[in-house]
């Protein structure tokens, strides 16, 4: 995993330091971090990513907005997504499949699950 | 008097009568409606009271909420920053012991992992005050349309707008700003059941 470029997104400063010191401990070196989907989507114009890591609930734009936007765009439409988020009810879930999400976590979540579901998504595509 | 007039006299006389007759029924009614109208005032009063004083509450509210997300981040960030620095430390010490000690090392650098992804807590529950808030504000909202409403009611007809200007008065008198007051203090009163001061503490330790 070490030359995977990651980007995770989440407005809460809390989770950021969470998900970047469980990306360094799984073996990512390139890590980048936004506030938000339209933070997130121009660090994104500039440079390519491997994987995208996604909170749902978001000032600005949320994790649905963020993930349609990337989704309607050709150059996006493979990029592993996951979505870490406290929503946990079934429509949630649904909606985020449907949206084109490959993996889904909910909050709060462990060491093995975080680095179990980025292997899932890695090895899918 | 020619049979015409009597006739015309005659059809007045029914129509007088058939006035009466319809008023007998309706004075009742109307005396109904105006008792009515007399025993719902004071609650439509204590209503209007509860809403107004419920409705200045909400922003304080929501307020305090967001407060609340923002010192627990605050204090998660500043935990992150001492088990990021104790972290390191361990990583040196774990570089130059062997064996048992080593041992002890990593599993506290275990533990602290656990303790970092434990403190996800405060994400999750900001994210649930949040949704409170949203729930806060919207209510606020309804309020706020409810109370505009009674102005509305107003301006339609010359009863509907003596009936708000007596709510209105009331509501502003000198009887119902004690009564707000009363209610203003018991709020402050719940909030702060469960503080206690430092000299309070003080008299405990003394």
């Amino acid at each position: 995993m070490l030359d995977k470029k990651v980007i995770f997104v989440d407005d809460s400063l809390t989770m950021r330091r969470i998900i970047l010191n469980a990306l360094k401990k799984i073996g990512f070196n390139d890590i980048t971090e936004a506030e938000n989907g339209l933070d997130a989507l121009e660090k994104m114009e500039k440079r390519e990513f491997d994987l995208v890591l996604t909170d749902w609930n978001m000032p600005e734009m949320n994790g649905e907005q963020f993930v349609k936007e990337l989704r309607s765009k050709e150059k996006y439409k493979k990029l592993p997504i996951l979505m870490i988020t406290t929503r946990g009810m079934k429509d949630d879930v649904i909606t985020a499949v449907k949206l084109g999400v490959n993996g889904y976590v909910v909050k709060p979540f462990t060491p093995e699950i975080l680095k179990g579901k980025i292997n899932d998504v890695i090895s899918k595509l | 008097m020619k049979e015409k007039n009597i006739d015309d006299i005659r059809k007045k006389v029914e129509e007088i009568r058939e006035f009466f007759k319809i008023g007998d029924e309706i004075i009742p009614f109307l005396g109904d409606l105006f008792v009515f109208i007399k025993d719902i005032m004071p609650l439509i009063t204590n209503a209007n009271i509860s809403l107004h004083v419920s409705a200045d509450k909400i922003p304080d509210a929501t307020d305090r909420i967001a407060d609340v997300s923002q010192t627990t981040e605050m204090a998660t960030n500043e935990i992150l920053d001492k088990l990021d620095s104790i972290s390191d430390k361990l990583t040196s010490i774990s570089q130059v012991v062997h064996g048992d000690p080593k041992k002890l090392v990593d599993e506290m650098q275990s533990e602290i992992i656990d303790i970092t992804y434990a403190l996800q807590f405060q994400d999750i529950t900001s994210q649930k005050l949040e949704h409170a808030n949203r729930i806060l504000n919207a209510i606020y909202q309804k309020f706020s349309e409810l109370l505009k409403s009674f102005e509305h009611i107003k301006l339609n007809t010359s009863i509907g707008n003596k009936i708000i200007q007596s709510i209105t008065e009331a509501s502003n008198g000198e009887k119902i700003q004690k009564q707000k007051n009363e209610f203003n203090k018991k709020v402050s009163d719940i909030v702060r059941e469960n503080e206690i001061s430092q000299d309070d503490i003080d008299k405990l330790f003394s």
